[in-house]
C-alpha cells in the first residue's frame, strides 16, 4: 500500500511538471496575442504602413512596414553568408582537417558560441564601429556592422550542427562511392545529400536566431527607421524597436499594444519556421531512404 | 577544393579567435583595479567597481536555479521514465520549439504576465521567473537525451530486484549524472548571458542599494554593459569592457567544464 502511494505521488508530481511546461508555450502565445488585439482592431492594415511615429500627439502612426522589411533583408543577407561559410568550414572539418586542427577549431567556435550577445554588441560598437568610421562610413553603427556581428553569433551553430550531421553519414556510403571511382566533389555531394535533413535544420535555426536576435541589432544596427539603400546605412529591425521601446511605453496604450503585435509577429515567424523545419526534415528523410 | 576550404576555415578560425581574444584582453587589465569587484560605481560609472551588478547577477542566477532546476529535473524524469513514448516525443518537440523562441518574446511575455498582471513590477522576482520560463525547456531538452541514453537493462534489472519506480529513477539519475551536470552548466550559462528578458522585466540602470526583497529591481552585468555602451561616454567604457571580459571568462570556464565532462564520459 505504502509503495503504491509513493509511486502514485511520484508519477503525478512529475507529470504535473511536464504539463506545466507544455502549457507555458500556449500561455505565451495566448498572452502576447491577447495584448495585441487592440492594435489589430484599431490600426488594422495601417500596421504595415512604412511610417512609425508612435508618440506623436497629433496623429500617431504605427506602421512597422519599413522595420519588417529591414529585418527580413538583414536576416536573409546574413543567413546566406553564414550558410555558405558555415557549410564550407563544416565540410573542411569533416573531410580534410587533421585531428588536431579539427579539435582546435571546434573548441574556439564553442567558446565563441558562449559569448553573450550583449558582449558581441559591445564588440560591434566599440571595435568594429571605430574601424567603420576610419574606413569612411557615415555611421559607426550600420547594416554591415550588424550583419558581421550576427555572423559571429551564428557561425558556430551553423558549423557545429552541419559538422555533426556530416559525421553521422555512414562510412560505408562514402567508402562505397570512392570505391566506385567517384571524384572528390561527387563524394562530397553524396555526403551532403545524406546529411541534408540536418543541414536544412541548421540553416533554419540560424535564420531564426538572426531574425529574433535583439541585443545585437539594438546596439549595432544604428536605429534609423528608413529603408536600406546601401550596406553602410543605419537600419532599425523589428526586434530593436521592441527591445528599446517596450520598457518605456505607457501600459495599456495603443503603442503598447502595437509593440505586442510586433512580438506576436516575431513569435509567429519562429513557430512557422519550426513547423517548416519539421516538415522538410521528414520529407528529406523519406527522399534519402527512397 | 581542399585548399580553398582550408583557407576559408583558417580565415574563420582567425576571425573568431580575434573576437574572443580582443574582448577578453581589452577588459582584462581593469579586472585588477583595486576595488573592481568590491566597490560601488561612482561618477556616472566612470570610477569605482561593479559590486552591485555582480551581486545582482548572482542573486538572479540563484533564484533561476532554485526555480528551474527542480521543475526541469522532475519534468525531464517524466519525459524519459514515465510518459508513453508518443506523448513524450510530443512534449519534447514542444520544448524544442520553446527553445527556438527568441528571448525578447520571453521578455515581453514576462512583462505582461509577471510585471503587470501579477503586479510584481520591475523586479528581481519577475526577471527570475521570466528567465526560468526560458531555462526549464532548455534544460529538459538537453537532459532528456542523457536519461534516455541509460540502457534499458539497468532499469529492468533494478525493478526485477524489487525496487519501485522512484528507486529505479534514482538509479537512472545516478547513472547519467555527468550528462545532467552538463545540461545544468549549459542552462546556467544561457541564463547568465541572456540580456533582453532581464532588460524588459527586472533590471534598472542605476540603483543605490542592493535588492533587499524579491520585488526590488536589480542591477546586473549584461544590462549594465548595454546601458554603458549605449548611454554613457568614453570615460565609462572601461567598466563595460571589464564586465564584458569577466562575462566571457565565466562563459569560457563553463564551457571548459562541459568539455571536460564530455571527454571523461567518452573515455
Amino acid at each position: 500500500m505504502m509503495r503504491k502511494t509513493v509511486s502514485f505521488i511520484f508519477v503525478s508530481l512529475t507529470s504535473l511538471a511536464a504539463v506545466v511546461v507544455a502549457a507555458a508555450l500556449f500561455a505565451i502565445v495566448f498572452f502576447i496575442f491577447s495584448e495585441s488585439v487592440p492594435a489589430i482592431k484599431e490600426v488594422g492594415l495601417g500596421l504595415f504602413s512604412p511610417n512609425w511615429y508612435p508618440v506623436w500627439e497629433v496623429e500617431p502612426e504605427f506602421g512597422i512596414g519599413t522595420m519588417l522589411l529591414n529585418s527580413l533583408i538583414l536576416s536573409v543577407w546574413t543567413s546566406v553568408w553564414v550558410w555558405t561559410i558555415g557549410l564550407g568550414v563544416a565540410i573542411y572539418l569533416h573531410k580534410y582537417a587533421l585531428n588536431k586542427e579539427r579539435e582546435l577549431i571546434l573548441r574556439v567556435l564553442e567558446y565563441v558560441s558562449g559569448i553573450p550577445s550583449v558582449v558581441l554588441g559591445l564588440f560591434g560598437v566599440l571595435i568594429l564601429g571605430n574601424w567603420f568610421l576610419r574606413l569612411g562610413a557615415w555611421s559607426a553603427q550600420n547594416f554591415l556592422n550588424a550583419s558581421i556581428v550576427l555572423s559571429v553569433l551564428t557561425l558556430p551553430f551553423m558549423v557545429s550542427l552541419t559538422f555533426q550531421s556530416l559525421e553521422k553519414v555512414p562510412r560505408q556510403l562514402t567508402e562505397g562511392a570512392i570505391a566506385l571511382g567517384a571524384k572528390d566533389l561527387a563524394v562530397t555531394w553524396i555526403e551532403l545529400k545524406h546529411a541534408a535533413a540536418g543541414i536544412v535544420n541548421a540553416m533554419l535555426t540560424v535564420f531564426n536566431r538572426i531574425f529574433g536576435e535583439t541585443m545585437i541589432v539594438l546596439m549595432v544596427a544604428g536605429g534609423a527607421n528608413m529603408l536600406l539603400k546601401s550596406l553602410l546605412d543605419p537600419v532599425r529591425p523589428l526586434t530593436a524597436t521592441l527591445g528599446s521601446e517596450i520598457g518605456e511605453v505607457a501600459v495599456g496604450s495603443l503603442h503598447y499594444s502595437v509593440l505586442f503585435f510586433i512580438a506576436f509577429l516575431v513569435l509567429t515567424g519562429c513557430l512557422i519556421l519550426n513547423v517548416l523545419s519539421n516538415m522538410i526534415t521528414r520529407k528529406l528523410e523519406r527522399w534519402i531512404k527512397g | 577544393m581542399r585548399w580553398t576550404l582550408r583557407i576559408l576555415s583558417y580565415a574563420v578560425f582567425l576571425a573568431m579567435l580575434f573576437v574572443l581574444v580582443s574582448i577578453v584582453v581589452s577588459g582584462l587589465p581593469y579586472l585588477f583595479r583595486p576595488g573592481f569587484f568590491t566597490a560601488w560605481p561612482r561618477r556616472a560609472m566612470s570610477e569605482g567597481g561593479i559590486f552591485p551588478m555582480l551581486v545582482g547577477s548572482l542573486m538572479l542566477m540563484a533564484l533561476v536555479f532554485a526555480i528551474s532546476i527542480p521543475v526541469g529535473l522532475v519534468g525531464t524524469i517524466f519525459l524519459s521514465e514515465i510518459a508513453p513514448r508518443k506523448f513524450s516525443l510530443f512534449l519534447q518537440s514542444l520544448a524544442a520549439t520553446m527553445n527556438s523562441v527568441p528571448s525578447i518574446v520571453y521578455g515581453v511575455f514576462g512583462l505582461a504576465l509577471f510585471c503587470i498582471k501579477l503586479n510584481f513590477g520591475t523586479s528581481l522576482i519577475s526577471a527570475s521567473l521570466t528567465l526560468s520560463t526560458m531555462s526549464i525547456p532548455f534544460f529538459m531538452n538537453s537532459a532528456v537525451e542523457f536519461l534516455r541514453a541509460v540502457p534499458k537493462e539497468l532499469r529492468e534489472g533494478v525493478i526485477s530486484l524489487g525496487a519501485n519506480k522512484l528507486q529505479a529513477t534514482l538509479m537512472v539519475l545516478r547513472a547519467s549524472r555527468n550528462g545532467i551536470l552538463t545540461s545544468l552548466m549549459l542552462t546556467l550559462g544561457r541564463a547568465f548571458s541572456e540580456t533582453a528578458p532581464i532588460l524588459v522585466t527586472g533590471a534598472v540602470f542605476y540603483s543605490t542599494r542592493l535588492p533587499g526583497k524579491l520585488t526590488d529591481p536589480v542591477m546586473t552585468l549584461p544590462t549594465s554593459i548595454y546601458a554603458i555602451v549605449m548611454n554613457l561616454g568614453e570615460s565609462s567604457q572601461w567598466m563595460a569592457k571589464g564586465m564584458a571580459s569577466l562575462m566571457v571568462l565565466i562563459m569560457m570556464f563553463i564551457y571548459s567544464v562541459v568539455q571536460i565532462t564530455r571527454r571523461n564520459k567518452r573515455e
